[in-house]
């Protein structure tokens, strides 16, 4: 993979304004690797797989922050 | 610092002036005729970064053809080593919008593998023409209160290299996911 966009729509829940953060994450695998699932918590991001192959593990890196309203 | 465009959300007594605003806006600013989705700004942004652009280059199209604005602060292009193995780094580029149009707000994050030098460096069974698998690519956007916010969108484009656009799987072509999976227990879904 070389390069890409991500965009989401978002807005705030309770109406009231709200401090941000995103945190971009990535993680890789190897053509030998077979992806079985992605997890998705509260606080992190997973991909799980089969078969061999090495990955890293998964980066997360602090990004733009704002009030959101 | 508070940020701009802030003014006439719900419950401001400046709603009505907003809603208006737009409009007269849109003559004379080329604001967009399309409605303001995931799905549009990917299309007038994708090309963009795949013919070479900045981030700045991004933003200032995102200004000046769409009318967002740009909140906070903090959007930087950072770097960290996958593994501590430079040749893998990954660099991001995050940002969020504020549409006045619409009330919505957009978080846009970009990503670039620096290197396709696959087989320099390292070793995982990868040579020039096995590039590896999937990669999990993920934008999270956490609330500092905790609640969190309502996802009315999702779309994620990705690219390769198109002087390498060789490998036999077609790794290398561009795909695009906007389908998202149910929600998990704490609200959040994907798109694969």
């Amino acid at each position: 993979m070389y390069a890409g966009e991500v965009l989401l729509g978002i807005e705030s829940l309770t109406g009231n304004c709200t401090q941000g953060r995103v945190f971009p994450l990535d993680d890789h695998t190897w053509n030998t690797t077979g992806i079985t699932g992605i997890g998705v918590g509260a606080t992190d991001f997973s991909i799980q797989w089969q078969n061999e192959g090495s990955d890293f593990p998964w980066t997360q890196q602090d990004g733009a922050h704002a009030n959101i309203c | 610092m508070a940020d701009p465009g802030r003014n006439g959300r719900a419950g401001d007594p400046f709603l009505a002036t907003t809603v208006l605003l737009p409009r007269i806006l849109s003559a004379s600013r080329r604001c967009p005729t399309l409605a303001t989705t995931v799905q549009t700004l990917m299309a007038a942004s994708a090309p963009m970064y795949q013919g070479g652009a900045t981030q700045d280059q991004v933003d200032a199209m995102f200004t000046q053809d769409w009318c967002l604005v740009k909140l906070g602060s903090g959007g930087l292009t950072g770097v960290r080593p996958m593994g501590g193995i430079g040749n893998g780094d990954v660099t991001w580029s995050t940002s969020l919008w504020f549409d006045r149009d619409s009330g919505y707000d957009f978080a846009q994050g970009n990503w670039t593998w620096h290197n396709h030098d696959y087989a320099t460096g390292f070793n995982f069974g990868c040579t020039s023409s096995n590039v590896g698998g999937r990669d999990g690519i993920g934008l999270r956007l956490s609330a500092s209160n905790g609640v969190g916010y309502l996802l009315h969108g999702g779309v994620i484009e990705g690219w390769g290299d198109p002087g390498l656009n060789s490998y036999s799987t077609g790794n290398y072509g561009t795909w695009s996911l906007s389908q998202p999976s149910a929600a998990d227990a704490y609200g959040v879904a994907y798109l694969r």
